[in-house]
């Protein structure tokens, strides 16, 4: 790829002496959808919260539209154009949904920037429930739509990338159907993903390309569609049957 | 490199015990003029605060909670025993333990309706006592001496020996209190490494897990600070004796602060911090004397100094530079699960004569003011049957498994567990009931070691009391490690045994519920409610998963489970129940269940592929 948005190379993680990522490598080019999938324990999280800012990785480097990240924090990282939806929503229960819909464009609310009213017009018309529910406390939301609410809190800050951890968390297939349309939209209408997913058959038909990770490493990566025939994605990440 | 608290504790206590008990002859040996009396005086005034600074950090560093008058129940226990001995001619023994037994009942009085409500509540009642019992001091005066005091105490005698600070009675005081101090050390450490303190930590991480695994957070919490005020008033008796004078001046609200900075500072949940924070809070305060005026200011910037340098104070910072010095970097290794072994047996045993219905809803019922969330559910479910319980997201499913373990009191309607009514009991109750549950955004307790969590678990099924642990008598070591043995076989049995000494909130999402799974078990459950177990796995895990439910039920465990991994469903149950805006919309076999258009268009929003082709050719 000549000018990935994200480009991640020997990226280690470690807690105290517990290594969770040893040396990984993964590439998001512009307007590519990637996914990552892999068992609990195989470290993605740990590499989502890394590149993200929310870890500082205990070594490799990052770089993210052309600069070099490698140590930034996250609020720096968002400023830059990486939005992050993490894992278990992580919403503001305490506050409304316009509430947290402004927080997500924290920075340029501060600025007064006048278009952060339109950004959360569009996240609106997105997911048109929120807008049925903007005045509400954002905790008594059901699951699906506080999983809504952080990818529009997530658009907000107008990112060049967004990572998503875990979109389908305990969530209905019912809502799923509804997810994950909505994020190959924002693909094709130019937003380059990252998205690590345990449900693999969700990942593999949604993305473009698909890096399988086990014990903090990258196993192997592919284009989606080869690796949903894949006999070792079969195994371990779709169900014999298949 | 890290070190066992067991030699941590008996080297401090060896080393600390014979440095101290040659303390008064030091001159003896290196001449000069250490110790003079006063100086072993300050010594034994520091002595008397640990103990009331040990007694404070099984408060905040066990159970989470704060008290501001802690300088009060010590007051509390000097005062009982100067009484006792001016006016009742108590000796030394009687009016000590008469100190700590009334202490122990104030703090009772104090805990127990103010330690429901978590956070602030029980240090501003605990600010209310000093200052109360301050104010009675100075205006009781027929009673208290107000002012002037209680003056003239006798002093106490222990086996016939006379007991004072001074060479002549062979500084018998000091070797009471020095006595009295390791004491309160190897309590607080019995106490902390038992299940009581793995309890008191618990409830001050997660008060629903507690409550769930039958920990009743209120009786947990009073015991904390009852332990905590007998701590006081021994220290109140000790100082009594030493200074044969009392009155309101040394009790006061700004000894109580003292008290918490001597444990914050020491580093709350240590076991070495009492002692370290006391020594250096006092001798702090006492150097700098030398700034005069601006001596409050220096303590204040010292105290946000170290703080800001150790967070965790100072035993705890230290601790945690040497945990982090030199340890290997290594790479977790998640073993095959479910792995029965036969430890597991004594886990997990089937019920001897099983009921014709493990669980039985009938018409049960919760309305949260005007909505209705759960409108007249019946549900039955046989010894050893999966059930499952599906629906839509905001259906009502937890609502129905926070029923069942106690967390809502139905509205209406009655649960029944091996056909006994267990209706509207509380969380802790349900749990002695035998339901186990999981939480569908997982509650562990984050800051213990995951092989502590599931002991955790096993809180109720110990046999051995308070005095027995606190004095690690045969029985409760026996129980002790044979707790411990089992736990870690539930940790083989969900492959997380790799991660047993591993910070709980550390561990991925998904081996969080694993985790919780193996917690619920060590409950020894009839009853095991799953929300959402599969959520956050892999498929290669879900089917993992699937083979433990069916190991567990073969063992005659019922299981009641809700998800909505639809294939996974269809694997694991024997019976299906579906809800939707709270009511029961279908219930049946799986196989039933899957093609009713009903459940699809609530499920899955669009008829599936099967059921549109059955309706075409009808």
């Amino acid at each position: 790829m000549s000018d990935p948005i994200l480009s991640v190379s020997g990226l280690k993680v470690s807690y105290g002496p517990i290594t969770a990522v040893a040396g990984v490598d993964i590439e998001v080019g512009r307007g590519e959808f990637v996914g990552v999938i892999g068992s609990n324990g195989a470290g993605k999280s740990s590499a989502m919260r890394a590149i993200s800012g929310v870890l500082a990785p205990a070594g490799g480097a990052i770089r993210f539209d052309g600069a070099d990240v490698t140590r930034r924090k996250s609020h720096e990282m968002v400023a830059l154009g990486l939005a992050m939806v993490p894992e278990g929503r992580m919403i503001f229960g305490d506050q409304t949904v316009r509430e947290n819909l402004l927080l997500g464009g924290f920075s340029r609310v501060m600025r007064s920037d006048p278009e952060v009213e339109d950004d959360i017009e569009r996240a609106l018309e997105l997911f048109p429930r929120l807008r049925e529910r903007l005045g509400q406390m954002a905790g008594s939301l059901s699951g699906g739509e506080q999983q809504m609410l952080a990818i529009a809190r997530g658009l907000i800050s107008r990112p060049k990338l967004l990572v998503v951890d875990e979109l389908s968390l305990g969530l209905a297939p019912k809502i799923l159907d509804l997810l994950f349309p909505i994020l190959a939209d924002l693909n094709a209408k130019g937003l380059s993903i990252l998205l690590v997913e345990q449900m693999a058959s969700y990942a593999l038909a949604v993305t473009q390309r698909t890096y399988v990770m086990e014990n903090g490493r990258v196993l192997f990566s592919g284009p989606s569609a080869e690796l949903a025939e894949d006999d070792r994605v079969l195994d371990a990440y779709l169900g014999r049957k298949h | 490199m890290t070190v066992s608290p067991r030699l941590a504790v008996g080297l401090t206590l060896g080393i600390g015990v014979a440095v101290l008990a040659f303390l008064p002859y030091w001159s003896d040996v290196f001449g000069g003029r250490f110790p003079t009396s006063f100086e072993l005086r300050i010594v034994l005034r520091v002595m008397i605060m640990a103990i009331v600074v040990i007694g404070l950090n099984v408060l905040v560093g066990g159970a989470g909670l704060v008290s501001l008058g802690h300088a009060a129940l010590y007051g509390f226990g000097a005062h009982v025993a100067a009484l006792l001995a001016l006016r009742a001619g108590f000796g030394f023994a009687p009016s000590l333990v008469a100190a700590v037994l009334g202490t122990a009942l104030v703090g009772a009085a104090l805990a127990y309706p103010s330690v429901r409500v978590r956070g602030v509540y029980l240090a501003v009642i605990t600010i209310a006592f000093g200052l109360v019992f301050v104010n009675v001091l100075r205006e009781w005066v027929s009673f208290t001496g107000g002012a002037s005091g209680l003056a003239g105490i006798p002093r106490g005698e222990v086996f016939g020996q006379r007991l004072s600070p001074g060479r002549r009675d062979g500084f018998s005081l000091y070797y009471v209190v020095l006595f009295f101090l390791a004491l309160a050390f190897v309590l607080q450490y019995t106490l902390m490494y038992s299940r009581f303190g793995r309890a008191m930590r618990a409830t001050a991480m997660s008060e629903n897990a507690a409550q769930a695994l039958g920990v009743s957070v209120i009786r947990m919490r009073t015991l904390a600070f009852v332990l905590s005020a007998s701590f006081a008033g021994l220290a109140g008796a000790l100082f009594t004796n030493l200074a044969l004078f009392v009155n309101y001046e040394t009790f006061q609200f700004t000894q109580s602060i003292q008290f918490l900075l001597m444990t914050i500072l020491g580093g709350a949940g240590t076991l070495l911090g009492p002692l370290v924070g006391t020594i250096v809070v006092f001798f702090a305060t006492v150097l700098l004397q030398a700034f005069e005026e601006w001596q409050t200011f220096a303590f204040g910037a010292l105290l946000a100094l170290v703080l800001f340098v150790m967070p965790k104070g100072i035993v705890g910072s230290f601790e945690a530079w040497l945990a982090s010095r030199g340890a290997k970097q290594r790479m977790r290794e998640t073993a095959e699960w479910p792995h029965w072994t036969p430890e597991l047996n004594a886990v997990i045993q089937p019920l001897e004569n099983p009921p014709a219905a493990a669980l039985e809803l009938r018409g049960l019922t919760l309305r949260f003011g005007g909505l209705v969330a759960v409108n007249k559910v019946d549900l039955a479910a046989k010894p050893g049957a999966v059930h499952a319980l599906i629906g839509p997201n905001g259906a009502g499913k937890s609502s129905v498994i926070n029923m069942i373990s106690g967390f809502y009191t139905p509205s209406e309607g009655s649960i029944r567990l091996l056909g006994q009514d267990v209706t509207a009991r509380d969380s802790a109750a349900m749990a002695a009931a035998g339901v186990a549950r999981t939480f569908q955004n997982t509650e562990l307790f984050g800051a213990m070691t995951v092989l502590e969590n599931v002991m955790v678990g096993f809180h109720t099924r110990y046999e051995a009391n308070l005095i027995q642990t606190l004095i690690r008598a045969p029985r409760a070591r026996w129980e002790e490690a044979r707790v411990r043995r089992e736990a870690e076989a539930l940790l083989d049995f969900v492959g997380l045994r790799d991660y047993a000494d591993e910070r709980a909130g550390a561990l991925p999402f998904g081996h969080q519920r694993r985790l919780e799974i193996a917690r619920a078990l060590a409950l020894q459950p009839r009853l095991l409610l799953l929300d959402e177990p599969a959520a956050g796995l892999t498929h290669g895990e879900i089917e993992d998963l699937v083979r433990l439910i069916r190991v567990l039920a073969e063992k005659g465990l019922t299981i009641l489970l809700v998800e909505h991994h639809v294939d996974m469903i269809m694997a694991v149950s024997d019976h299906v129940t579906v809800l939707d805006y709270g009511v029961v919309i279908a219930s049946g076999p799986p196989s039933e269940i899957q093609d009713d258009p009903r459940v699809i268009e609530a499920y899955f929003g669009h008829a599936a592929p099967g059921a549109a082709a059955r309706k075409a050719a009808e």
